[in-house]
């Protein structure tokens, strides 16, 4: 197989894997779902896919764990704090910037 | 109707720029990771545009400049990218409003991680042009960070570069942590869903797993469990559906 093939192969797949596990539940006939413990389970994905993202990946997000975590700690109190994204994270990347350029 | 449809569209739209801005940093290191694997800019450039998916981009180029079998790059994909199944299931029993067909291919297409959790936590109506402003913001973020990454590689001060892989985690706090100081049900379902998650990061077997099953795992317990626990009695969403048919 010359490279160009693979290469365009090798997108065209990675294109539909990516896709086909969003695509399918959309693709579901669209009812109330009866189910009390089915509903409440999907109410409360957002909320455990977030924990299990954040951590404890947050603590290795750069090459410094100091930096990470002081950007962590930043990042927890701002969003406990206050309500706007933005400031959380500007807020968290200036305070690992600030760490990473100390050490 | 139309002026609405604006609104909706502006407001996803001021959702989707911290996406794109923690989508920045990410992408520019996957166009970076790229060149450096010896592929030209366009290579990176269109996989952003056809894929939009971090993880699943940065297992498959790292793949692709291993020349692995191209059944075992879809396969990795595929596990990777399962979390969305979880996360479009949801999405759809949310979504209460009638949709034609291309409209809910586009919100399936933009359901990434970020996307799914801004639009999930997202208190007004959940109409297309607010995905349509969220979606287009980030995807934007996403493909011209691949390009600038990839074309410009280490312009940026290297603490600046590496700092800024911390914004999509603190973005995530933003986003759960007002929710688990407000529900406790949440607090517990967030704290056992880490719990697993740490299981995953420390534990020399499971840490040899794919990535992908690190996140559906802990995600499916956390929220079983919570579901068991705490069962959601009178679903609001249930009577705005039934109050649109």
């Amino acid at each position: 197989m010359n490279n160009t093939t693979y290469i365009i192969l090798a997108l065209a797949l990675i294109c539909i894997a990516s896709f086909l596990p969003r695509v399918i539940p959309f693709l579901l006939p669209k009812g109330k779902i009866k189910s009390q413990f089915l509903n409440s389970f999907l109410n409360y994905i957002p909320y455990s896919v977030l924990g299990a993202m954040i951590f404890p990946a947050i603590f290795f997000a750069t090459s410094s764990t100091i930096a990470s975590i002081t950007g962590a700690v930043v990042a927890i109190v701002l969003a406990l704090t206050q309500k706007r994204l933005i400031v959380t994270a500007v807020g968290s990347i200036l305070a690992t910037a600030l760490v990473l350029a100390i050490i | 109707m139309k002026k609405r449809g604006q609104s909706d569209f502006s407001k996803g739209v001021c959702n989707g720029l911290p996406v794109a801005l923690g989508y920045i940093p990410l992408a520019f290191s996957f166009g970076t990771i790229a060149i450096s694997g010896g592929y030209n800019f366009i290579v990176p450039t269109i996989m952003s545009m056809l894929s939009f998916t971090g993880a699943g981009q940065m297992a498959g180029i790292q793949m692709m400049i291993q020349a692995a079998s191209l059944v075992s790059i879809f396969l990795v994909n595929l596990v990777i990218n399962a979390r969305y199944l979880v996360m479009s299931l949801s999405m759809n029993n949310r979504i209460t409003e009638k949709m034609s067909f291309g409209k809910r291919m586009f919100i399936a297409f933009g359901m990434t991680d970020e996307n799914f959790s801004v639009a999930s936590l997202y208190h007004g109506r959940l109409s297309f042009g607010f995905f349509a402003g969220l979606m287009l913001t980030s995807y934007t973020g996403w493909v011209l960070g691949t390009l600038v990454g990839a074309v410009l590689m280490q312009i940026m001060p290297p603490i600046i570069q590496e700092a800024l892989s911390i914004t999509i985690y603190a973005m995530f706090c933003g986003l759960l942590l007002p929710s688990v100081k407000k529900d406790k049900a949440v607090a517990i379902i967030a704290v056992i869903s880490v719990a697993i998650s740490c299981m995953f990061w420390f534990i020399p077997v499971l840490t040899t797993l794919p990535s992908g099953i690190n996140i559906i795992v802990p995600t499916v317990i956390a929220a079983a469990v919570g579901a068991w626990l705490f069962p959601i009695k009178n679903d609001h969403d249930e009577t705005k559906e039934a109050n649109n048919e």
